[in-house]
Order: structure tokens, then sequence, then C-alpha cells
């Protein structure tokens, strides 16, 4: 069965169900990427560098998951998916549209930042933190506000024609953690939340955003000792480390064809774009605070140019 | 370090892209991947790098602008350039 679908203004073709409903759309000619279940080699033409899980050469890469699926990913174009006897097509699911989408981007050019990008007036802004800092949860608290959410994990950055830095729209969803959806006060809140291999998966067709928009600021979500939250413009250095630090599965980066235009669109964005880091005690009670300072804070700032 | 001679002409390397944010240059092996931030003086020499330059030279410059000590200018200087060239962010014409 054939699912067309749209993710990060790519459209696909693929015998695997999207990770959630993206609405379906009238194709003529063919797609920007095939995904196709089928066998794949066991290994990739002039590998750069192979490990247990991972083979990589500069326009493919080859990724086997223990009992999943392996994954073949060729040139942005294609990806072959071989799943292993017997598995759960769920997590054959989760890992296509994660780390094998991921190494997709890498291989389109795309600077992809794992975090959560929270549409605005004054631009998108997106959320990064270690595992567990509360990216998505902010995030379902952003579109509990009335926000629209381009991504909950994989932000694709890139330049459009007129050389503005955007943010390209993900998959319509919020992964949570069982923690984060009770504190967001139940699943009634979500009645079409579902679980998915590891966590709730909740839809958000009417709060996404479709289209691309310009990207404004990073944010690095920290969690400290101190009562009060604290907003820091971070200087020099830090920035570029901080993007680097946040890329997702940035492994797949390593002998791309396409590396050394990824690491310069890193040094674009640290130089153009803001960069905040949030200090915060991690209390999830006092969300409603950091949303409203950081509400206050992208008003004064003279950069954020406020959409019309 | 020991093997930094005075008469060796040194220029920044083709691959390494830089640039400036905020008052720091980031430099980058674009190939590798591998990047540095340099802050004062060593801004200050890979400005002076960007065109060909004997190490003698770049040291008498540096001598002349900060006001110290020759010997001691000289020391830090080769250290710095050795290290330069072992992570090949400037290279020997």
């Amino acid at each position: 069965m054939n699912f067309c679908f749209k993710a990060y203004n790519i459209e696909f073709i693929s015998d695997f169900e999207p990770p959630c409903e993206q609405g379906y759309y009238y194709r003529s000619g063919s797609p920007d990427v095939l995904i196709l279940n089928g066998a794949c080699p066991n290994k990739v033409e002039n590998v750069i560098v192979e490990t247990d899980f991972c083979k990589i050469s500069s326009v493919e890469l080859l990724l086997n998951v223990e009992n999943v699926a392996r994954y073949y990913v060729q040139e942005g174009k294609k990806i072959t998916v071989e799943p292993y006897p017997d598995v759960d097509i769920d997590k054959v699911r989760l890992f296509l549209y994660g780390s094998a989408l991921g190494a997709l981007l890498y291989q389109r050019g795309l600077f992809p930042i794992h975090g959560a990008a929270v549409n605005t007036v004054y631009g998108v802004m997106i959320f990064v933190g270690e595992q567990g800092a509360g990216k998505s949860t902010l995030a379902a608290h952003f579109q509990k506000n009335g926000y629209s959410l381009l991504s909950d994990d994989v932000c694709a950055v890139t330049r459009n024609k007129n050389g503005i830095l955007i943010v390209l729209p993900a998959f319509a969803q919020i992964r949570l953690c069982t923690d984060a959806l009770e504190k967001l006060g139940s699943l009634s809140c979500y009645p079409t939340a579902r679980f998915d291999v590891d966590k709730f998966v909740v839809s958000l067709q009417d709060c996404y955003d479709m289209d691309s928009s310009p990207l404004s600021a990073v944010h690095l979500l920290s969690n400290v000792q101190d009562e009060k939250i604290h907003l820091k413009r971070m200087s020099g250095f830090d920035r570029l480390n901080l993007l680097i630090d946040n890329l997702y599965r940035p492994f797949y980066l390593t002998g791309l064809a396409s590396m050394p235009a990824i690491m310069r669109l890193a040094t674009t964005i640290a130089s153009e774009v803001e960069i905040i880091e949030i200090q915060r005690p991690r209390d999830f009670s006092r969300i409603s605070e950091l949303i409203e300072m950081l509400e206050k804070f992208w008003a004064q700032k003279s950069n954020f140019n406020k959409k019309e | 370090m020991n093997n930094i001679d005075d008469e060796f002409v040194v220029v920044r390397g083709k691959d390494i892209l830089s640039t400036s944010i905020d008052n720091e240059t980031i430099i980058m092996d674009i190939e590798s991947g591998c990047y540095f931030g340099l802050a004062n003086t060593a801004q200050h020499i890979w400005t002076l790098l960007e065109n060909p330059l004997k190490v003698k030279d770049l040291i008498d410059i540096l001598v002349e602008k900060y006001r110290v000590q020759p010997e001691t200018c000289k020391l830090d200087v080769k250290k710095f350039i050795s290290q330069m060239l072992e992570e090949g962010l400037i290279v020997r014409q």
C-alpha cells in the first residue's frame, strides 16, 4: 500500500504509514523521496565510517537496528527498509521516521536540530536541551496556549530562495512520556492520544503549521538549582557549540559529501539567529510563568520583527 | 615546537572557514568538522595570516603592537604556530 504525504517540504511515497495523519495530496510526476519495503545490501560502496550498527559513505548510509529492521538511505532520495522477521511494525516505523529520516535530511543538506519548534508572531522559536529537559512538554503547553508547532523532535533548518533561514514543518504530532502527559492534565485533554512503542502520541492537525517559517531564536532549556527563572543570551563560541551539540544524530554527518555545506550553515545560524539559555528549576507547575516571561522577552527584543 | 624556524612562511589553510560571532573569531575545518574559538592575540594572529607571513615577521609585528619582551613573544608565538600547524588550520608555504 502506498502512502503519499509531505514533511520537511519533501514529497514522499512510502510503503510504511507515516507517524501521523499528514493529509494526502494529489501528486503528479515523481515524488522527492521513495520509501520501499525491500532487501538491503550488506555494505556500502566506498565506505568511510563503519561500526556495528552503521555504515556510511559520502552519499549513502546503512543502518542496522537489531531485531527491528535494516535501513538503506541513498543520496537523499530513497530509503529501503528490510524488517527483521516477526517484528512489531510500529518499531520499524519509529526508526524509519526517526533515525533513517534523519540520515536522509543530512544527505539533502538540511540542518536537523533535535528539539521542538514553536511558531510565534516573532518567527519560529526552537527549544533544545538534554533528554528529559522538558522540550516536548513545553511545546505541548505552547500548543495549549494557542500556538502552532512545526516539530516536536527534528527541526530541519535551511535557507529559502531569498536567503532567509527557515524551519521546515515536520510531522503534526507531539510525543510525550506518561509523566509529561499526566502533568499536562491527563489523557482526557487529548482524546486522540494513542500509545506508540514508548510514548503517547498526540496528533496536532488543527494547530500544526504546514508552511515553513523564518527561524528567530534557539533556546536552551537548562535545569538548575535556583528558584528563579533566568534568560541569558549566549555569546560567541558557545552559540556555535550549542547548535552542534544539539544536532539530531550527529554521527550520521561523518564523511558526508554535504558535511561542509552543513557546517557552513551552522556558523551562519550561530551568527544570525538569537541564542538564549533558559535557566529554570525543573518544576512543571511554573511552565505558565516561563511562557509569560518568554512572551515578554520576545516582545521587547528589538531584532524580533513582528509578522504583520 | 622546537622545529618552528624563524624563516618558515605560514598562511591560513585553504579549507578553513572563518566567521565572527560577537567579538570572537570562530574557525572551522569544514572537511573534518573541527572548530575552534579564537580571542584576543590568537584572533589577531589569525587576521595577520590571511596572507603568507614569515614567522620572524609575525613575531616582530606582535612585539611592536603589544610591547612585550621579544624572547617571551617568540616562545609563545612558536608554540601557537606549532599547534595551529598540527591541527591543519595553517600551512607552511
